[in-house]
């Protein structure tokens, strides 16, 4: 909780302590005084800086960031529609890289230094080091024009039957989704080898084997064990994935915050700007609560209240 | 699989002959400083239903002897070649790795030294002794659960269907090391190998714990090797005692001549240090400096450094084990030389 | 794998990428002696413009005829400067507020990490853009100023966690029952246990600034042309992919190199200092 008022406070600051005043420079072109002045008065820019901190911070924590005056809408029904497309784009990474990186470094860490270990460890180095924004230039200039270059779906979705439209989405959405997952397997494919390295040394699994118990099913008991610490990690690395999900958006068009944000700052609307810093650290806060979560409702020796 | 029957698992070997023949045992430690031994030429045997006990300091071996056994030396470590381990007459270390997984827990079984690390901490101790038994039998869950509940109540812990399901971080130490227990013998091996089972207990609880391995034990009719630092373990234990020193057996008794007879410096040593009630003594007795470290042990005897007796052929050549009574030898050049036995006066402590 | 062929492996990574970090700070600092062309300098506004890769300009030419293999050239100056200077400030910031945390324990730390747990919660990437955007055309000081300025937590973190454990040990409450006092007991003795870990932070960090300035050069924040960077090249890119690929291909092969060295350098500092000594 205490995040998001930072974060409120921080747009806040941002807004009012950059150069010329938050409307000016507004929109592609000046507008008119008469707009301008309906804005100052609706937005109370007149008043001293201290009570217009407080009415920000009020509509805020409701989840009122004001009006874009340039889009014509409410700054918070913009992220409304922007949300769930990042949500999608990002959840199914997350899910994905999670997925494919534990079982890669779990596999590798079971067998350490091995050959096999060391070249998918050099694999994931590279593809860690990749900002996920050039990896999606790469992924463009190899699979366009196979692949749709961007957007999320084509202009003439609304006209296919059902299962081609699934077809359309499916094909604008791999590219993105593969620039967000090929570098986050990367990130905990690192971390599950470090974590089931460790794990393998503990005696616990000699006690394992002294029972014998085959390899794969040690391997097996010992990547159970070594996969809490990956979940609070994950949460962790939430603000990480978001911030290259947000220039991966821009790179194909995904509707989502990332292009919001893009409009946002081309066309200098500090409102939307700062409602989507709240609304990014509000998701960071979420995902760090729902790690927690899982992990004291996985890891018995998380007390429990 | 039956009860407490012996005859249920008749191993392959000849009455009479030993259930596990241990020959020759090397374990060396390749690093960058050369190749250390852990172990060097050790040699043993262990019948059906005998409790040996492996005794020495921390750092003689006798960990990676027991851990040679059931070929869990953790790497770089390796078994020498030469070395040569028989039981129940199969040669274990030219088992592929199915029939060696087989024996695991199933025949041959080892219970830890430290429970509470040993131990899987995510899953219950139910289910760590129930998994012993699906491995190796073709039980179904309930009935394998069925069986680890009983034989966590055969350990001695009250309540056992409930406790069955709770984590080891939730027991205490003698209960954990029971788990252990339960763990190893649940599928009744013919040979326990029991690494320190009491060093990380209250005293009180390790009296508990070796009654309880003596029950087992008198119930069904296994062999232990216990492995210890402690005398008085194995003067309750016991029935055959191995002394080892810097990787090699320097004594070997039953466990009355041991007591009574004992012959190598290092055992007369031993038993010295231990404070008795009632004696004249006023400062305890030790032995002079400490364990020479692996890769600079002297030549000749390894333990000359430290003995009262030392004399000029201790340099030299390195005793080999000599036949002291019918079942007792010792390693030491006194048995030759008996009359050399006078410590000199900078040596005694 | 023994050992030791595990230990010599890692000294030859420590060695390669060693020579790669090495080689690039040589690039960027030899910038004026080894880019063939100013990288500001439009060399022809009609017959120059936007060339393919040929002999005279190996990398091309953009669209205001400036030759690209300087503009990375002296691309690489600005990138490396800007991680240099943010991750100093980082290491700085997040060591002092590390340090004081472990040190003043008590109320004091719990209060200063959960400041920290709500500062790590913003995400560094939307805070940079907006800062970027409300900020047209920072100069490369300040952009490093920012940068190192929302980097220093994990940093601090890491020396709290490190500090907390060393001031367990027996040399500091030797040291304090000498009477030595605050200053010099970081300064002089736990300083140089604090090496290792911020040697390893520190090329992981300039790892990760590249990528941050070469995404907001992308977006078009950040340094602005005329003054070259790998992300204003990119940007300068977008959209001509097909036509004109070598504005894109050549500075993402800079960037993804650069960033691959630092972190295998990072990596292999790691493991030489013995991996359980260095938190991942």
């Amino acid at each position: 909780m205490l995040v998001v008022a930072a974060a409120v406070t921080l747009s806040f600051v941002l807004i009012h302590a950059a150069p010329g005043d938050p409307l000016s420079n507004m929109g592609a072109e000046p507008m008119s005084p008469e707009l301008v002045a309906r804005l100052r008065q609706a937005y109370r820019l007149d008043e001293p800086v201290l009570v217009q901190y407080g009415q920000w911070l009020a509509l805020a924590l409701q989840g009122d960031f004001g009006y874009s005056p340039l889009a014509m809408r409410p700054v918070s029904a913009l992220l409304a529609d922007a949300l769930p497309a990042t949500l999608q784009l990002m959840g199914m990474a997350l899910l994905s890289s999670i997925g494919l990186g534990v079982l890669l470094g779990g596999w590798q860490g079971a067998r350490a230094d091995s050959p096999g270990d060391r070249s998918l460890s050099l694999l994931s180095l590279v593809m860690y080091s990749v900002p996920e924004f050039c990896l999606g230039i790469v992924l463009l200039m190899l699979f366009v024009p196979a692949l749709p270059p961007g957007g999320m779906t084509s202009d003439t979705a609304d006209m296919l039957p059902l299962m081609q439209r699934i077809v359309d989405r499916l094909r604008h959405f791999i590219l993105p989704w593969l620039s967000l997952t090929i570098v986050g397997t990367a990130v905990f494919a690192r971390f599950q080898r470090a974590a089931m390295r460790d794990t393998m040394r503990e005696p616990f699994v000699r006690t394992a084997r002294a029972k014998g118990l085959d390899e794969r099913q040690v391997r097996r008991q010992a990547l159970r064990t070594s996969l809490l610490p990956v979940i609070t990690i994950a949460g962790l690395t939430f603000p990480a994935l978001l911030g290259g999900a947000v220039v991966v958006e821009k790179l194909f068009n995904w509707p989502g915050m990332g292009q919001l944000l893009w409009d946002a700052i081309s066309r200098r609307d500090h409102w939307v700007l700062a409602g989507a810093v709240v609304v990014g650290s509000t998701m960071t806060v979420l995902g760090n609560l729902l790690a927690d979560v899982t992990r004291a409702a996985v890891d018995p020796r998380v007390e429990r209240s | 699989m039956t009860s407490t029957s012996l005859d249920s698992h008749a191993s392959t070997s000849q009455p009479g002959a030993p259930l596990l023949s241990v020959e020759s045992l090397g374990v060396s430690f390749p690093s960058a400083g050369g190749t250390s031994r852990a172990v060097d030429g050790v040699s043993f045997t262990i019948a059906s239903g005998e409790t040996v006990c492996l005794v020495g300091e921390s750092g003689c071996g006798k960990s990676m002897t027991a851990l040679s056994l059931l070929r869990l030396v953790p790497p770089p470590g390796r078994i020498d070649v030469g070395s040569r381990i028989e039981f129940g007459g199969q040669s274990l270390l030219s088992l592929a790795d199915e029939p060696l997984r087989s024996i695991r827990g199933r025949r041959m079984a080892m219970i830890f030294q430290e429970p509470m690390t040993a131990l899987n901490p995510v899953l219950t101790v139910g289910d760590q002794v129930a998994e012993v038994v699906r491995v190796h039998t073709k039980a179904t869950r309930a009935a394998a659960w069925e069986r680890a509940v009983t034989m966590l109540g055969g350990v001695g812990i009250a309540d056992p269907a409930a406790r069955a399901k709770q984590y080891p971080h939730e027991l205490s130490g003698g209960m954990r090391q029971r788990v252990m227990i339960a763990m190893a013998l649940v599928l009744e091996p013919e040979l326990v190998i029991a690494d320190e089972p009491t060093t990380a207990l209250d005293v009180t609880i390790q009296a508990q714990i070796l009654e309880l391995l003596r029950e087992l034990r008198d119930r069904t009719g296994m062999a232990l090797l216990l492995i210890t630092h402690d005398l008085g373990v194995v003067a309750e234990m016991a029935s055959r005692v191995i002394v080892m020193y810097a990787g090699r057996v320097v004594e070997e008794a039953p466990v009355q001549s041991l007591f009574s007879r004992a012959t190598h410096p290092y055992t007369e040593g031993l038993l010295a240090a231990i404070p008795r009630l009632g004696s004249e003594q006023e400062r305890l007795r030790t032995i002079v400096g400490s364990v020479p470290p692996a890769t600079a042990l002297p030549s000749g005897c390894k333990f000359r450094d430290r003995c009262p007796y030392a004399f000029d052929r201790c340099a030299v050549e390195e005793p080999a084990l000599l036949q002291i009574g019918p079942a007792h030898r010792a390693r030491c050049h006194l048995v030759e030389e008996p009359e050399r036995r006078v410590s000199s006066p900078d040596r005694s402590a | 794998m023994t050992a030791l062929h595990r230990g010599a492996a890692s000294r030859r990574t420590l060695r390669a990428s060693m020579l790669l970090v090495a080689l690039l700070a040589f690039v960027a600092i030899a910038a004026p002696v080894i880019a063939p062309y100013s990288p500001i300098k439009e060399l022809g506004l009609t017959t120059m413009n936007s060339q393919p890769p040929s002999l005279a300009h190996p990398f091309g030419t953009d669209m205001s005829s400036r030759d690209v293999l300087s503009r990375v050239i002296y691309g690489a100056q600005i990138s490396l400067a800007v991680a240099a200077a943010s991750v100093a400030l980082s290491l700085l910031l997040g060591t002092t507020y590390g340090a004081l945390s472990a040190m003043a324990g008590g109320t004091i730390d719990r209060v200063m990490m959960r400041l920290l747990d709500v500062f790590l919660a913003l995400p560094r990437l939307l805070v940079l853009l907006a800062i970027t955007a409300l900020w047209r055309d920072l100069p490369w000081p300040a952009l490093a100023l920012v940068i190192g300025g929302t980097g220093w937590y994990d940093v601090a973190r890491l020396v709290r966690g490190e500090v907390q454990a060393l001031l367990g040990r027996d040399f500091v409450l030797a040291a304090k029952a000498g009477g030595v006092g605050s200053a010099r007991l970081l300064g002089r003795h736990l300083l140089p246990h604090l090496l290792p870990v911020l040697a390893v932070s520190a090329t992981l960090g300039v790892a990760h600034t590249i990528t941050l300035e070469a995404s907001l050069g992308f977006l078009g924040l950040g340094v602005q042309p005329p003054t070259a960077s790998w992300g204003n090249v990119l940007h300068s890119g977008i959209g001509v992919v097909d036509t004109m690929w070598w504005l894109t291909a050549f500075p993402v092969l800079a960037i993804v190199l650069t960033v691959i060295s630092c972190n295998a350098l990072g990596d292999a500092l790691r493991d030489v200092f013995a991996p359980e000594q260095v938190p991942a």
